[in-house]
């Protein structure tokens, strides 16, 4: 019965993602929880379940031992209906930790075992104090004799029906210890009665083992329902009492520094698959019969045309229009999936970083239903992460400090996200101390980014943290200062076609906003023409155009071009020298200068005509050819060519590898094999 | 390794008795490409040079949405190169899950050959540009230049990439 397990593998990693999301929002929510846990508690027990379920079907050994370890600390607060302690809710983040990055390695790298240590320190945490000491819980080193189990297990009728077997349970067993066998045979029928798919036997296995009651019931634990199962000690006249240790006291002596300490939330691989709403799969099912029909209407129209059925041909093609934008619109809803899944790794990064710095924060979501492109949302995860560290780290004050303010000792954090047009709009907003304008005017000044006389208001002042190489890292002592890799985070946002603007109040709180558009598969493009070629620049790069008098650009060591902008001296780049487009002659040398921001500041390119502004449908140049430098894509022009986007990052890029290689020239190497093709080809 | 199970496969279904090639003509001679990735044939539509590419990289083309790049086989064998006009034609080929558009002379028709009848490449030791060749096909006595996709794609799209790398 071979069974290919590696596509359920990838559904199973997936799934996994998702509980682990449940069950860490679970232990925060736990947290702070009043009244009787016990459904919460249940929920996040599920989660840990379904988690063990699956490891054990694909051989992840140490997941299920972690998760089920997990259990039992979950499954003692259950039976007792009490909240965990501090140390416990610790222990058990440690484990989702832990199970995070098993998990996320269980792609490409063998089991390490680093997590039986933690395994043992949580099964140490529930152990009765009497049982086996907690290290050997898991070793083979346990007394070898162990106690004497006496099990009945007698499967329902239907048992084999379910494709349960009684063997590899009777195997898993021996394998914990010594075991008797011995079947009852008094129910079988005579063989004329005898319906073959039917299970009539009854078994009882005498079984000497170490291991606690709970291993012992774990290999029944995919059967349970389908079988009667009797288990008690066969010495002990009364059996022990499922541990009726104190569970927190447990706890707080096992060694929970030993466990790894918890990672930075694990980035999540691109591509993969998503799981789409079966009802969004039946709208585009529905849709896609009407868009047979409306096109059968019109090759019906065509068919037997006759020039007075113009109109209904002209009808008929309004409706095929209609039907494929709908087809369109519902095929890009595929990739939407709801912001939730994002949020969910936040409350415990807010957690964990107030309590590292002892302050008390709140973490607020609303919004979680709104839908983005799967690829913007994990393109997301990071600048948002990196704003609320910010926030929980310095825009919120200490409860003192807040106190002593006239607010409330607990700061808030609040994520909102909303439909604006057609974007995103991601707000997050704390309750803090406020940008420190005049900080940040000083800084600018002193980083040459403004001059000590310019008159700007408070809005523009704050927009500087956004500024590559502004920071105001020496006044701050953590790593993350405040203003420390805001043109990253800017970078990132802008990287998905996003734009990100900071509103504060001094005392009162910052709010960042950053706009996404719903999906990464549209740009707002600016059409430029260089010789007879179109490209389209992203249009958020775009600072301005103009036409350079001819004292603004130089020529450096005789090759590299730059030009004269706003007192800047600003490289200027020949998109038609770099890509080897053969010039169009107009007579005059002074083209059109379109200066872009890079990544690592501006930069100027000489075109030969701007165009219109579109929203371009961005095509992967990789699915069908290569990457080619300079280029981030593809698109369909108005007229059916295809149009390539250009890369301002990567542009820059190689004009500056040029200066590396030719002492100061801005012509590659490249350039010299595009000058020689062009030629070849204009030839 | 997909690449690899795929490849396989293709391989099983064309190594029955007979196997079919679609044939075309460039340059007054007869080339042959396994008729499996042969997805359809179009006319030259409008291309888009593509910046540093080899002069038989001639561009890309809008293939219903898609993008997809266009070789020129006279120039990719070095060939004398003819000018484009209206009848120009395009085989719209898919391989390793790329399409690719191969500019030839005229489509001919679609041969059956056993393995008897083609004799392999090797054999020859015929170095048609970087050996872009499977073997040749012997049909009465006109042959059959049967082309490698394996080869013919990875030089024309990807050697270059790598060239400029190093």
């Amino acid at each position: 019965m071979q069974i290919d397990l590696e596509q359920f593998r990838a559904v199973f990693m997936e799934e996994a993602a998702e509980h682990l999301g449940v069950l860490e929002r679970g232990l925060v929510r736990l947290e702070d929880f009043e009244g009787d846990p016990g459904e919460l508690l249940d929920e996040i027990f599920r989660s840990a379940h379904s988690i063990k379920g699956g490891a054990g079907t694909f051989g992840l050994d140490e997941v299920s031992r972690l998760t089920h370890a997990m259990e039992s600390v979950l499954d003692r607060l259950r039976e007792h209906g009490t909240l965990p302690g501090p140390d416990q809710v610790d222990l058990l983040f440690t484990g989702v930790d832990q199970l995070r990055e098993l998990l996320d390695g269980a792609d490409d790298v063998p089991w390490t075992g680093t997590a039986d240590a933690l395994t043992a320190t949580l099964e140490g945490a529930v152990e009765p104090p009497h049982a086996a000491p907690s290290p050997a819980a898991v070793g083979p080193a346990a007394d070898e004799h162990g106690t004497r189990w006496c099990l009945s297990f007698r499967p329902n009728p239907d048992f084999f029906m379910i494709g349960a077997d009684v063997v590899p349970l009777a195997r898993e067993l021996a394998g914990l210890g010594s075991i008797e066998v011995q079947v009852d045979a008094q129910a079988l029928p005579s063989l004329e009665d005898l319906d073959p798919e039917t299970s009539y036997l009854k078994w009882r296995f005498d079984l000497v083992t170490p291991e606690p009651e709970s291993r012992i019931r774990e290999v029944f634990e995919f059967v349970e329902d389908e079988c009667e199962l009797e288990l008690e000690r066969a010495e002990n006249a009364a059996p022990a009492p499922v541990a009726t240790a104190e569970v927190a006291s447990e706890v707080a002596d096992s060694p929970a520094d030993d466990a790894p300490k918890p990672t930075a939330l694990a980035t999540r691989r691109d591509g993969g698959s998503i799981r789409v709403d079966t009802s969004k799969v039946d709208e585009l099912v529905d849709l896609a019969g009407e868009l047979v029909i409306a096109q059968a209407r019109v090759t019906e129209l065509v068919d037997r045309f006759s020039i007075d059925r113009l109109e209904e041909l002209r009808q008929a093609m309004v409706t095929l229009n209609r039907s494929t934008q709908d087809l369109q619109e519902q095929v890009m809803r595929v990739r939407m999936v709801p912001l939730a899944h994002l949020f969910s790794r936040f409350p415990r990064l807010v957690r964990d970083i107030a309590t590292g710095v002892g302050k008390k924060i709140r973490l607020d979501l609303s919004g979680e239903d709104t839908e983005l492109d799967k690829s913007v949302i994990e393109q997301m995860s990071d600048p948002i992460t990196h704003l609320l560290r910010n926030s929980a780290d310095h825009g919120i004050e200490s409860p003192e400090a807040r106190e002593a303010a006239g607010k409330p000792a607990e700061g808030t954090i609040h994520i909102a996200a909303s439909h604006q047009g057609g974007s995103v709009v991601l707000e997050i907003r704390d309750d803090g101390a406020g940008l420190n304008t005049a900080k940040i005017r000083a800084k600018a000044i002193e980083n040459g980014l403004i001059g000590p006389d310019d008159d700007l208001s408070e809005e523009q002042i704050h927009a500087l943290i956004f500024r590559p190489g502004f920071s105001t890292a020496d006044q701050v002592s953590d790593l993350s200062g405040r203003g420390v890799g805001m043109d990253v985070v800017r970078r990132n946002v802008e990287s998905f076609n996003g734009s990100i603007t900071v509103t504060s109040v001094a005392g009162q709180g910052t709010c960042f906003r950053i706009r996404v558009p719903l999906t990464l598969a549209i740009l707002d493009g600016q059409a430029l023409r260089v010789g007879a070629q179109t490209f389209i620049l992203p249009l958020l790069t775009v600072v301005e155009s103009f036409q350079p008098s001819p004292d603004q650009v130089r020529r450096l060591h005789g090759r590299s071009d730059v030009i004269l902008f706003r007192g800047n001296t600003t490289p200027l780049l020949h998109l038609g020298r770099l890509f080897g487009i053969p010039h169009v002659e107009r007579g005059d040398d002074r083209r059109l200068v379109v200066v872009v921001e890079t990544a690592r500041g501006l930069l100027a390119l000489a075109v030969d005509e701007l165009l219109a502004q579109a929203a371009v449908v961005i095509k992967n140049l990789e699915t069908n050819f290569r990457k080619i430098p300079g280029v981030m894509g593809a698109t369909i022009l108005g007229d059916g060519r295809v149009g390539l986007i250009l890369d301002v990052d990567e542009l820059d890029a190689q004009r500056r590898r040029g200066h590396g290689g030719r002492d100061g020239s801005d012509y590659t190497l490249a350039d010299a094999t595009a000058d020689a093709v062009g030629a070849a080809r204009s030839a | 390794m997909r690449n690899d199970s795929s490849a396989e496969s293709r391989d099983d279904v064309q190594r029955g008795p007979t196997r079919q090639f679609l044939t075309f003509r460039l340059c007054d001679e007869d080339y042959g490409l396994p008729i499996l990735a042969v997805r359809e044939i179009k006319g030259l539509s409008p291309l888009t040079p593509v910046p540093n590419s080899p002069p038989h990289v001639r561009g890309l083309m809008n293939l219903r949405g898609a993008v997809i790049p266009v070789v020129d086989l006279r120039s990719r064998f070095g060939l004398d190169e003819a000018s484009y006009g209206p009848y120009t034609v395009v085989i719209i080929v898919r391989h390793l899950e790329k399409i690719a558009g191969l500019v030839v002379d005229a489509v001919s028709d679609v041969l059956h050959l056993s393995q008897s009848d083609i004799e392999s490449a090797d054999s020859l030791d015929l170095a048609i540009a970087e050996a872009a060749l499977e073997g040749v096909g012997k049909v009465g006595d006109k042959l059959v230049l049967l082309l490698d996709l394996d080869h013919l794609l990875d030089a024309a799209t990807m050697e270059f990439n790598e060239a400029r790398v190093a």
